[in-house]
């Protein structure tokens, strides 16, 4: 399936789109529309776009949004959900110490990574690791 | 150092509802944007501040406001280095405060202390206080000279009142140092 999101991805964006791949759509492909308009003349389903389903609800971000709606009960994936959470509201809910670096992280890579395809598969795998490294710390 | 890129927002609102304005200023000021000339708000061009103005545009776009964003290059270094200086000199008046505070609050607890009253009010603002150099911090882009002798400020204080507090018999220490 197509998916679209907002050009010149972040911190929610770029985990978004690791989730969706890895735990919702093995097939995903993305592309990238400025608003819902346009998201929706490329026929895709919209993520972190205005006034879209899947995006900010309730106090959530994006990627929260679509752990709960895909009912995700992964451990390891709340866990990062709290640092995407903290990292892109900047609300200190979960006290994540991870987010301050994982915000840094993405926003170098967004520096010097000008196309936003090469930049989710980048991210896909520092998103990889991170998965791993987490599912390492849990009991 | 690379050449510094920018992004910029230029809004009008709406004379009412005042809390508009001052929602969309108190954000503004929590991410650390610079306001220059009463005209533009600025902040350094990433992934992250990129998104954050596109958000606010179009919150204010929504309430019956307008607004512009911008990516920017100024002409020359001395420029670039000039408003870099003004987000450092914000930066540093509020980690001066915060530092000021640290101080205050210690003082404060000090003074009470020979009163015989418990710290534990002190180290409740104490918490508070390190919550406000947290978000400093994050919104600090240029790490300012001020942050050095805040989070000295802070810390110093913090272990000075929870000494007071281990030597004090006060059945909320106990709360207060977990928070």
């Amino acid at each position: 399936m197509l998916w679209v999101t907002r050009p010149r991805p972040h911190l929610d964006r770029t985990a978004s789109a690791w989730l969706i791949r890895r735990f919702v759509d093995r097939d995903a492909t993305f592309a990238f529309a400025p608003d819902p308009e346009g998201a929706g003349a490329l026929d895709g389903i919209p993520f972190d776009l205005r006034g879209v389903e899947l995006g900010h609800h309730k106090g959530r971000c994006s990627f929260e949004t679509i752990l709960h709606s895909h009912g995700l009960t992964d451990p390891a994936l709340h866990e990062i959900a709290a640092m995407v959470h903290d990292a892109d509201l900047d609300d200190e809910k979960f006290g994540s110490p991870e987010a301050p670096g994982l915000d840094a992280m993405i926003r170098g890579l967004g520096l010097v990574i000008e196309d936003d395809h090469e930049l989710l598969a980048l991210a896909d795998r520092l998103y990889d690791g991170l998965y791993l490294w987490v599912q390492r710390t849990l009991p | 150092m690379a050449r510094a890129s920018w992004v910029l927002l230029s809004s009008r609102l709406p004379r009412e509802p005042s809390r508009l304005r001052l929602a969309v200023w108190r954000r503004l000021r929590r991410l650390g944007a610079v306001l220059l000339h009463d005209a533009v708000w600025v902040l350094p061009a990433d992934a992250a501040t990129r998104e954050a103005f596109e958000w606010l545009a179009e919150e204010i776009e929504e309430q019956g406001g307008t607004a512009f964003i911008w990516e920017a290059a100024g002409l020359s270094p001395e420029q670039d280095r000039a408003v870099i200086e003004r987000f450092r000199r914000e930066a540093d008046a509020r980690y001066a405060e915060i530092g000021g505070s640290a101080r205050a609050i210690r003082d404060a607890a000090l003074r009470n202390r020979r009163r015989g009253s418990a710290p534990a009010p002190a180290l409740r603002q104490l918490r508070g206080l390190e919550r406000a150099l947290r978000l400093e911090r994050r919104r600090d882009h240029f790490k300012a000279p001020g942050r050095a002798a805040a989070t000295v400020a802070v810390s110093a204080a913090s272990a000075d009142l929870e000494q007071q507090s281990a030597a004090f018999p006060d059945p909320r220490r106990a709360r207060a140092l977990g928070d």
